[in-house]
């Protein structure tokens, strides 16, 4: 009898204020694993965008640095269309979100073959479905190898119709940055004379859902290496 | 069976001082370790962002050398390029801008092939090297030090123009 007195105590469950604070307790704990499992969550969401923004602008400009080394000449104050739109390449010394570069495609000796490839920069509206960055724009690199000057080796004699016709034919088209900020977003000034530029500004402004935009500015210079003169 | 076990204390007795030590131990190493992963994934994105800024800006000061040496009509700019700082001189750091106060840079400008003789120098060329530190917190903002091993370096030749 003594025995199963004893053994009732054991079996006898929990009382209200245990089960009470027992709920309590797993509540409690169940809000901090919860809490911190949706901080590392958007912590790693907004780590990931801006990684990945960084990556995008490291990858435009390196694409940048490439184009404006290798060309021999930017084609300034030229007016082109590109899918009916028109566009303007800023003049020496001005600013605009436009470039075109000439570079000159090379024998297997190194000789010039009197050929260029033609390598434009342009702002567009976004491609992307977010309603949040709807109104983003994107830098667009396009590029098309193999066209003759009107005058030999001479890549100013490519004229705003020499440009649109690019268009026309097949032309190499990437997205090289998105999340630009629609106004003052992206500027490149051509240094007069025009041998080079300076990005005056990249602005990528990203909004995320309930969380801090994801904020990236980076601006630098690059210089042609391969103009003759 | 019961009555052996309760006779033994077995189920009267709660968590030993080793079991509640080991258990502590075990929440404590858990906790430090999600702190840690965390800590670790802010530094990584810090150094990215101070990696990416370090690399566009050593490339813009590059840049704007080789436009002041082709572009400028003074003569005498390439010649000053022999030795920036010169041999004797410490280095000169700065900040890389006013809302830039955690990186610093020095530049620095040589004969190739370093340390050459003028006979042997190669009197056309020059070679331009821009070098980004962290900036060492215990020395004054006047005149910052950097701080560990370089963060970021970029070097290039630039050719006389004029």
């Amino acid at each position: 009898m003594r025995i199963y007195k004893r053994v009732e105590m054991f079996h006898s469950g929990m009382t209200l204020a245990e089960l009470l604070i027992a709920t309590f307790v797993f509540l409690m704990c169940a809000t901090v694993v919860l809490s911190t499992w949706l901080w590392v969550q958007k912590m790693y969401k907004v780590n990931i965008g801006s990684i990945d923004s960084r990556r995008e602008l490291r990858t435009a400009f390196h694409r940048l640095n490439m184009d404006v080394m290798n060309s021999e000449m930017i084609l300034t104050n030229r007016s082109y269309t590109c899918n009916g739109k028109p566009y303007q390449v800023p003049g020496a010394g001005a600013e605009g979100d436009n470039l075109v570069l000439a570079i000159p495609e090379l024998t297997a000796n190194g000789d010039l073959k009197n050929t260029y490839t033609i390598v434009g920069y342009y702002l567009a509206a976004t491609d992307l479905k977010e309603d949040l960055n709807k109104d983003t724009k994107r830098l667009i690199r396009w590029s098309k190898t193999g066209l003759t000057p009107p005058e030999d080796n001479d890549p100013s004699s490519f004229k705003g119709d020499d440009i649109s016709d690019c268009f026309a034919g097949l032309t190499t088209n990437a997205t090289v940055v998105r999340y630009i900020q629609p106004t003052g977003g992206l500027s490149f000034r051509i240094y007069d004379p025009p041998n080079g530029i300076e990005t005056v500004a990249i602005q990528v402004f990203r909004r995320l859902s309930n969380l801090p935009a994801i904020q990236q500015s980076m601006k630098t210079s690059y210089y042609l290496r391969n103009n003759f003169y | 069976m019961i009555k052996r076990l309760l006779d033994k204390k077995i189920l009267l007795t709660g968590m030993t001082l080793a079991e509640v030590m080991v258990a502590i131990a075990i929440l404590s190493v858990m906790m430090f370790s999600i702190a840690g992963a965390i800590s670790l994934v802010f530094k990584a994105n810090r150094y990215d962002r101070d990696l990416t800024t370090s690399i566009t800006f050593s490339q813009d000061v590059l840049e704007q050398i080789r436009t002041v040496v082709s572009e400028t009509a003074e003569p005498g700019v390439f010649d000053k390029l022999l030795y920036i700082p010169p041999p004797s001189a410490t280095p000169t750091y700065r900040f890389l801008a006013l809302d830039i106060q955690n990186l610093i840079y020095n530049v620095e400008c040589m004969p190739v092939p370093p340390g050459s003789d003028p006979n042997t120098r190669l009197n056309d060329i020059r070679q331009v090297k821009v070098t980004v530190w962290y900036y060492n917190q215990a020395s004054s903002k006047n005149n910052p030090q950097p701080s560990g091993v370089k963060l970021y370096q970029i070097s290039t030749y630039i050719r006389r123009r004029n």
